[in-house]
């Protein structure tokens, strides 16, 4: 009942820390490790879905930038329409202005011109007949081209007073 | 009757292997070495099957598994912190493979508890108290430190210190094995006396809550040794953590 074997107590010995080590290796080793990925799983979730959130985060950010860059650029883009249809009108009223302004002028001095060469024809004409009344009373031919330059000359005096 | 319960006491030899070796004598395999055997056969295979396919999002059986090895951590760690994480794995060990070796007894067909056999419990005690002296020099910081250690709480603990190293393995074995073979004993003479039922009644009793019982008490008192050698350990281990 109290005897003490030294075979019994070596084998005893051994078969635990077989166990021990068989354990060890298939018990707890495997355990172990399968809650440590869990936990690595779990934390990389987290640290994944937080990611996520900023990045979702910094993309609204950047949705409203953009925006509002939007809503900046289209109001410029209005205003820039606006100043270039109101310079592009005035500048083609101005141009309507001036061309008319030129036509009105040509118009004048076409009518000028006319005037000047109805007069002349007139002056030639008035010299014309004065002549011949003139060759009539003196019964005489004038020297057309003597005459004619007195004519003139009498004409501009009477124009000038 | 009274000789029959001696030969039931015996440490019988099954059989023995002819090679003659000095002063230990031809290689003798007692009964609880091969009752031990076919123990580790089966945890084993258990464990094996057990582990096999385990998966991050677990089964019911794996969940159960792993609740189990969580508890044995938070209990173990209880008694000796945080620096005795790396013991809990023997010390589980020992509580499955005694706990089971103490409740042998329930499956009949004439099997014995292994720690009846007082040579198993001084293995068992023998392996704790390396485990216990191995925790205390480490957790002391070398052969300095543990040398140191039987001074304390005071210097006039050294010859109690010094006794405790003989004292703790031998109150183990001793408690351990006085337990088994009493419950053994008193089972076989209840068994004796009266026929199938009421044996089972005490069979309750002797068998399975004296055998946890006793296996609780001896991995129990093996942590707290083991947590008293880490006491200095686990202090810097706690200082590290709130200095962080």
């Amino acid at each position: 009942m109290l005897e003490f074997d030294f075979w019994t107590i070596l084998f005893s010995l051994i078969n635990i820390l077989v166990l021990f080590l068989f354990l060890k290796k298939f018990l707890f080793g495997r355990v172990n490790a399968m809650l440590d990925e869990r936990a690595r799983l779990v934390q990389e979730e987290m640290d994944k879905a937080r990611e996520e959130a900023q990045q979702a985060e910094k993309l609204r950010l950047d949705y409203e930038n953009a925006m509002s860059d939007a809503k900046d650029e289209a109001r410029k883009i209005i205003i820039d329409a606006q100043k270039n249809a109101n310079a592009q009108s005035a500048a083609i009223t101005q141009q309507a202005q001036e061309e008319a302004g030129r036509i009105v002028e040509s118009a004048r001095q076409e009518l000028a011109l006319e005037r000047e060469r109805s007069v002349a024809s007139a002056q030639n004409e008035i010299v014309s007949l004065a002549m011949e009344a003139a060759e009539k009373v003196l019964g005489r031919e004038i020297d057309d081209d003597a005459n004619r330059a007195i004519m003139d000359a009498f004409l501009d005096e009477e124009e000038q007073a | 009757m009274g000789e029959q319960l001696i030969h039931e006491l015996e440490n019988r030899t099954v059989f023995t292997i002819p090679i003659d070796i000095p002063i230990v004598g031809p290689i003798r395999i007692h009964e609880s070495v091969i009752v031990m055997w076919g123990l580790m056969a089966v945890i084993m295979i258990a464990v094996l099957l057990m582990t096999r396919k385990m998966s991050v999002v677990p089964t019911k059986p794996q969940a159960l598994l792993e609740m189990g090895v969580k508890f044995v951590y938070k209990f173990f760690e209880g008694n000796m912190g945080q620096a005795g994480r790396r013991y809990v794995p023997y010390l589980s060990t020992v509580l499955l493979f005694m706990g089971i070796s103490n409740m042998i007894g329930l499956v009949g067909f004439g099997i014995k508890p292994p720690t009846k056999d007082i040579n198993v419990t001084v293995a068992f005690a023998l392996l704790s108290i390396i485990l216990i002296e191995m925790a205390a020099y480490r957790g002391n910081g070398g052969f300095k430190g543990f040398l140191k250690s039987f001074l304390k709480p005071m210097p006039v603990m050294l010859p109690i210190n010094i006794m405790e190293i003989v004292i703790r393995p031998l109150s183990l074995c001793m408690r351990l094995f006085g337990n088994v073979l009493g419950a053994f004993v008193v089972m076989k003479l209840i068994e004796h006396v009266c026929g199938l039922i009421i044996p089972m009644v005490f069979s309750m009793y002797f068998d399975v809550f004296d055998g946890a019982i006793q296996a609780y008490v001896f991995v129990f008192l093996t942590s707290l040794f083991i947590g008293e050698g880490l006491e200095e350990e686990n202090h810097k281990l706690k200082h590290a953590a709130h200095s962080k």
